[in-house]
């Protein structure tokens, strides 16, 4: 028999209704400037995949910072800084204050500051990027100065979360997302202070620097985007479906093989090179065996909505919610076999590898936080999304882009490695591999075209609802469906028996 | 030590093994990582293993300009890929090399702040490319200009790195020589500036295919 | 749990202020049922298949980038090779030459055909079939302007651009063996000696050719040693 958290249903409203006010400053404004950053993004990712093809395309002497090697770093930045660590802080802040019922008393002050400092430290790493500041090292290309700026502004964000962990007090079994959280908040900082500290404060690293910048990468992956999109979907699934998480156990030893994997990651990135054998093969297996919490975390998801999809279709929280869980165990396979070592190197320095970073943050962590963003906004800004179709939209037209950047780019990736490893080939130029490439990145450049459209309606659409101007009323907005318990049902399909 | 104690605890424990062990210790061992000298009986030759350090100028241009977006610097082993048969990725720039580039090893990237192993290849590896490019103007032409000499490179020109200036009356030895259809306006010339002859140096000084004290007689 | 404050109708109107949360469903503690034994199973499968990775490692010395450094290893590329079976130096020509068709199919098309108007066919094509002389600067310079090839008026702009920068002499000598032999093509071999010499003789040549400066080498073929004996 299932046990709710407490007996008492209006304190538990009240208590709910007092967190979300204490928090609607700081989570709005970091949701409102990451929706832009990653509208920014969408577009310098666009220029950049036609540059990259095209490279005369806009060859306007006043344009000449317009090169594929400078937008594609600033667009990476964009999508990371700008819009995901922010975004995710922004859900993991709304979430840990729920989850362990604690408001926020005070310092908001702080955190805005903080959120504006973060928005500008973005703002001058891009322009840093593209006007010739780039350190060239992957995800950490903004300028070296900028790099305390952006712990600071992170710190003050997490101190609260894990300030508000040690003083809840709900039974074990509610706190997984927390945990997930939690672990987001300590290991990020960890991350980040060791990346640039060697990276840009040690004396030269060498070859032993550039295995320091790829753990960078796949543990700020592995280790932040990982887990604020699995503990969103943690929350909001057994929160819109009403059903409780399947299975604790599951959920623990997807938590904690999690915890043990993350850090290992990063080095099969430069298999076969410089450095010592050890770090790639143990970052392979690192990689490979991340599809057992990944499948575990899968399974009990699966569990949880088995029964519940008329409320994924018209849900649009609980939709958004579960196509980014869909896509967790994709980007999943895309990392086990990125890391293999069989066929890992016939990926490597191919397109596959942003392929999967892209899959990743934007096909499974940002649909996750989309879904968070459609269930959160309407209880901090007090009305209701407005309109169905700008839902829709923002829902398929980012399903579409997203899932034409998944194949083109692994397709991509095996017919480039192929021709770069294809003996028969091997005297002859590059112009197989250039010319191969081409039909791919101008898909990827339309797939993001269509991500940007669909991202133009969400900014627009949030940018009403944090204004106040969404539906006055106190029915949620759904998308349609065949759902035969709503009672609007029959209103709004007059036609249907 | 209440719950929360020990699940931070925990969550740390577990992280700050791999971080020991993957960062910390190598970054600790990797300052103890210096030139190795040659053996005059067993290797053949005099002197230091990496013989000449890059051209660090020029490395900040290549930083600058993001080449590591379709360039690597990194051959990687027989086992993996076809890096160490290619033509022109090593040493030997002969129609057939006769032995295959052997993978780069650490020492290669010593003296190198940040080693940039490159992140795509959209274009041929560079970690040899200081042996590929013998001639300096055809690397300035190609900096200026990637299509004059492959009409199918999608390499992006750099033309701001490079300065047209009025011929003052004798054409400049350093002007480029440029096709009829990327040559600038009569009486002016293109001329490197300082970062193009900065990366040009940096790019010609890219040459890891120097033997490995030890290994060279095993090969013959 | 925070206490609600001292009554007041605006704070605790919870229909009119967060109906949102109002509607929120109860939360529900988690299954505590086992997880089923084909979980583990399939954990320790991954397992298996994440370790077998860490076959790759000798050891853990810091120094060893390639365990695999200093061994001999089989040499894939073809041709001559350690041990490998010689390839008739006319089927290397075509193999080499369709690899390296690859550069001018985009405008020539995969099937010879070409473009009418635009691209001309090699397909049957008198120029191809005609003086290798001719052929080979074209290869090398490229080609402006207008010129008819089988019958047909192919115009500017859509010029030819050189390959003699791009393409060795042996890359060169292997597409236009490949071109003369395929799409219905029956010609002779083109060799690398006969690139070279042509390629000597218009040393100074820095701009396309035009199709009546090379009318003169329409019926001449380039003095041709015989192909190099299998070694």
């Amino acid at each position: 028999m299932a046990q709710p958290a407490t007996n008492d249903i209006d304190s538990d409203s009240l208590r709910r209704a007092a967190i979300d006010r204490s928090v609607k400053g700081p989570v709005l404004f970091l949701f409102t400037n990451g929706a832009f950053w990653l509208m920014a993004s969408t577009i310098l990712g666009l220029l950049a995949a036609v540059k990259h093809v095209f490279p005369d395309f806009l060859d306007h002497d006043w344009l000449w910072f317009l090169q594929y090697g400078r937008l594609q770093p600033a667009h990476l930045v964009a999508l990371v800084y700008g819009w995901g660590i922010q975004a995710g802080l922004g859900v993991a802040f709304w979430i840990m204050s729920r989850r362990t019922g604690q408001e926020l008393r005070g310092g908001h002050a702080t955190l805005i500051s903080a959120g504006v400092f973060w928005n500008i430290a973005v703002t001058l790493g891009i322009l840093g990027i593209l006007f010739g500041g780039s350190t060239s090292i992957e995800w950490l290309e903004m300028p070296k100065y900028l790099w305390p700026v952006f712990l600071i502004c992170f710190l003050a964000y997490a101190w609260p979360m894990v300030s508000m962990f040690a003083r809840a007090r709900n039974p074990g079994g509610f706190m997984i997302s927390a945990w997930y959280m939690l672990g987001a908040s300590l290991w990020f900082p960890w991350i980040f202070i060791t990346a640039n500290v060697c990276l840009h404060c040690l004396p030269g690293l060498g070859a032993i620097g550039a295995g320091v910048s790829a753990w960078y990468v796949h543990s700020t992956i592995l280790l932040f985007f990982v887990p604020v999109g699995i503990g969103a979907a943690y929350y909001f699934i057994p929160k819109v479906t009403g059903r409780p998480i399947a299975s604790y156990q599951l959920a623990r030893i997807g938590f904690w093989a999690l915890a043990v994997l993350g850090g290992w990651s990063g080095m099969q990135r430069y298999m076969g090179g410089p450095l010592p054998a050890w770090m790639p093969a143990v970052g392979a297996a690192s990689g490979v065996m991340m599809l057992m919490p990944v499948g575990v975390v899968g399974w009990n998801h699966h569990l949880t909505t088995l029964g519940k999809h008329n409320l994924v279709q018209t849900s649009p929280s609980l939709r958004f919610t579960f196509m980014g869980a869909l896509f967790y165990p994709i980007s999943s396979l895309m990392f086990a076999v990125l890391s293999a070592f069989y066929t890992g190197a016939s990926l490597q320095f191919t397109h596959a590898w942003y392929g999967f970073q892209i899959v990743t943050i934007y096909g499974f962590f940002s649909m996750c936080i989309f879904g968070a963003i459609y269930y959160i906004v309407p209880r901090l800004a007090g009305c209701e999304w407005l309109s169905v179709r700008l839902i829709r939209n923002h829902f398929w037209f980012s399903v579409y882009g997203i899932s034409a950047i998944v194949v083109t780019s692994l397709v991509c990736g095996l017919q480039q490695g192929g021709d770069m490893n294809n003996p028969e080939k091997w005297n002859l130029g590059f112009f197989a591999v250039v010319g191969g490439i081409k039909p791919y990145i101008i898909a990827r450049a339309v797939a993001w075209g269509l991500i940007t459209w669909s991202n133009v309606w969400f900014l627009i659409h949030l940018m009403l609802m944090v204004a106040g101007l969404g539906r006055r009323s106190s029915s949620p907005t759904l998308l349609p469906g065949h759902d035969i318990e709503d009672p609007m049902h029959n209103l709004t399909h007059p036609t249907h028996a | 030590m209440s719950d929360f104690r020990k699940l931070v605890f925990r969550i740390g424990f577990l992280f700050a093994i791999p971080w020991l062990l993957l960062i910390v210790v190598p970054v600790i061992r990797y300052q103890h990582v210096g030139p190795v000298a040659y053996d005059k009986d067993k290797d053949g030759m005099d002197g230091f293993y990496p013989p000449a350090p890059i051209h660090r100028q020029g490395q900040l241009v290549y930083a600058r300009e993001g080449c590591v977006q379709c360039h690597t610097q990194m051959i990687r082993a027989a086992n993996l890929g076809l890096d160490a048969w290619r033509k022109g990725w090593g040493q030997d720039q002969g129609e057939r090399a006769a032995d295959p580039v052997r993978s780069n090893t650490l020492r290669d990237y010593l003296g190198e702040p940040v080693a940039f192993l490159g992140i795509q290849r959209a274009g041929p590896d560079l970690a040899n490319a200081g042996w590929r490019f013998a001639d300096r103007n055809k690397l300035h032409l190609m900096l200026y200009a990637p299509r004059a000499l492959t009409t199918w490179s999608t390499m992006p020109s750099f033309k701001h790195l490079y300065v047209v200036q009025k011929a003052q009356g004798q054409k400049s030895s350093k002007a480029l020589d440029l096709p009829a259809k990327y040559a600038p306006a009569k009486g002016f010339e293109v001329v490197p500036s300082a970062e193009a002859e900065a990366l040009v140096d940096y790019i010609l000084s890219l040459k890891k295919d120097y033997p490995v004290p030890g290994l060279a007689a095993a090969k013959k | 749990m925070s206490s609600p404050s001292a009554y007041n109708p605006d704070t605790t109107d919870l229909d009119r202020l967060h109906p949102a949360v109002k509607r929120e469903k109860i939360d529900v503690a988690p299954g505590t049922e086992p997880s089923p034994m084909w979980v583990i199973f399939l954990a320790l499968l991954v397992a298996v298949l994440g370790g077998s990775q860490l076959g790759n490692v000798a050891n853990f010395a810091f120094e060893t980038s390639n365990p695999l450094a200093g061994a001999k290893l089989p040499d894939p590329r073809p041709g001559t090779g350690g041990g490998g079976a010689e390839l008739d130096p006319m089927q290397l020509a075509m193999k080499k030459g369709a690899a390296t068709y690859a550069l001018c199919g985009g405008c020539h098309q995969g099937s010879g055909q070409g473009v009418p108007g635009a691209f001309p066919p090699l397909a049957g094509s008198d120029w191809v079939m005609g003086g290798t002389e001719r052929n080979i600067r074209v290869v090398l310079h490229g080609l402006n302007g207008p010129i008819k090839v089988k019958g047909a008026d192919f115009t500017a702009p859509s010029a030819m651009p050189p390959q003699g920068a791009v393409l060795s002499d042996q890359d060169i000598a292997n597409v236009l063996t490949y071109v003369r032999n395929s799409f219905g093509n029956k010609g002779g071999m083109v060799t690398k000696e006969m690139v070279q010499k042509v390629r000597e003789a218009e040393k100074a040549r820095a701009t396309p050719w035009t199709g009546a400066e090379l009318d003169k080498y329409a019926d001449k073929d380039a003095a041709a040693d015989a192909p190099p004996a299998a070694k």
